[in-house]
């Protein structure tokens, strides 16, 4: 029965539990990918409570979204594409003075991780792994993920920063994507993550 | 890899970034409709994504946000919800937004940090799970009017965050609000704002801070009373009392 736990399940089954409203679903894909949606919400709007209320909308939107939009069955990047668009919007909405403000006017609040020490093991081994796939890309492709996504920068601003066209940002940033996935799947599929 | 021509494996890593013009994006759609096989590539690079993004991320969101992300799921098919990213940026006091555009419900003060109706009671344990310092203090209300209404304030001052629900309170006439009072000591003093008494059940999940709550900071605050007023700006309670937690 262990195997049918969410925690086990893929995103694929996960995402199919969700159509079926089924909340457990809802909670495992939560848990699986929150710190993404608010991670990536917080490098690009810098505030906190925004980016929380920002992962609730997106988990809220996935969930009411889940039998309309087939995009949404791929979890991973309709998460990552909702997380970036909205909070773009959010920032555009932002009067610039008020931008300053939020951005650097008020302290940082953030959720420290209570993970328990096999958690906090396998955390580490991950980060390791991907700290050592990212030295394998070729510089530039490297400098355009990590501008996209530890700066939460978006490409329009990636290609701006490095003065370079739109389209070679995109280019470098699918192949960087695509050498990440080749070096990465073998441990992918030790992972409770994987995908199966 | 290496079965698939480079400028498959682009446009897929494209959609999972999110980065397709409209004519690649429905290329892509139809490439997954006519290959579902690449469904599997397209998991391949999300959770290399994941990831990544993932080693990028310090901190995760409060438990805060999975509570009421779950609250707000279970009351989807027969209650709305307002979005506190909504609410933030209307008044703090707009109570008239608030009856207008969902039900009443009471409204403690800034820095929400989310506001959802529900009418079921939360799992208790749900939000213990969020007010774990020994600081946390919980207040049960009983009904003083109608036996069946009831409620429940639970409040962390260490995590300043606070979660109040009411069921089953009694009906009252169009203009009639409900308060809340704080006991300190052997005085009642006006904790947050009067709403409109046309909702019989709450659930309010708040921030809180000593500037704008001093009452729940109070070493001498002994409960709370719940009236019923014909006015919302009564200086001490006149009406009846509906709820007690004392």
């Amino acid at each position: 029965m262990e195997s049918f736990a969410p925690r086990h399940r893929t995103d694929e089954e996960l995402f199919n539990a969700l159509k079926a409203r089924d909340q457990a679903a809802l909670a495992a894909l939560y848990d699986r990918h929150s710190r993404m949606v608010y991670g990536l919400g917080l490098k690009i709007l810098k505030n906190p409570q925004e980016a929380e209320d920002l992962t609730q909308e997106i988990f809220l939107s996935l969930w009411k979204n889940a039998e309309r939009n087939p995009d949404c069955r791929h979890c991973v990047s309709y998460l990552v594409t909702m997380t970036r668009s909205r909070s773009i919007d959010k920032i555009r909405k932002r009067g610039r003075q008020l931008k300053v403000l939020e951005r650097w006017g008020r302290s940082e609040k953030t959720s420290e991780t209570s993970a328990l020490p096999l958690d906090q093991a396998l955390t580490g081994e991950r980060s390791e792994q991907v700290r050592q796939a990212l030295s394998q890309l070729p510089d530039p492709q490297r400098q355009v993920i990590e501008l996209a996504y530890n700066q939460g920068l978006s490409q329009s601003e990636i290609a701006s920063q490095l003065n370079l066209p739109l389209g070679t940002v995109k280019t470098r940033t699918r192949q960087g994507l695509l050498k990440l996935r080749q070096i990465l799947t073998p441990f992918l599929s030790l992972n409770v993550l994987s995908h199966e | 890899m290496n079965k698939l021509s480079d400028s498959i494996y682009e446009l897929l890593a494209g959609y999972v970034s999110g980065d397709l013009d409209p004519d690649e994006l429905e290329q892509c759609r139809q490439l997954l409709i006519d290959q579902p096989e690449l469904e599997a590539e397209i998991a391949a690079i999300e959770s290399s994504l994941s990831l990544v993004i993932n080693t990028f991320s310090a901190a995760d969101p409060s438990p805060m946000v999975r509570q009421n992300l779950l609250q707000a799921v279970a009351q989807e098919q027969s209650h709305a919800v307002i979005s506190m990213a909504d609410w933030r940026q209307g008044s703090r006091w707009n109570w008239q937004r608030l009856a207008n555009g969902v039900a009443a419900a009471l409204v403690l003060g800034l820095g929400w940090h989310s506001f959802q109706l529900q009418q079921q009671l939360a799992s208790n344990q749900t939000l213990l799970a969020a007010f774990q310092s020994p600081e946390a203090r919980l207040f049960a209300f009983q009904g003083m009017m109608d036996p069946s209404s009831t409620g429940r304030l639970m409040f962390d001052p260490q995590m300043q965050q606070a979660s109040l629900a009411f069921y089953n309170l009694p009906s009252a006439a169009e203009n009639q609000v409900f308060r809340l009072w704080a006991v300190v000591g052997s005085n009642l003093v006006p904790c947050g704002e009067a709403i409109p008494a046309n909702q019989p059940s709450m659930v309010v999940n708040f921030d809180i801070n000593p500037e704008e709550f001093p009452e729940l900071f109070d070493p001498n605050l002994r409960g709370f009373k719940v009236t019923l007023e014909d006015s919302p700006n009564v200086p001490a309670p006149l009406g009846s009392v509906v709820l007690e937690a004392v």
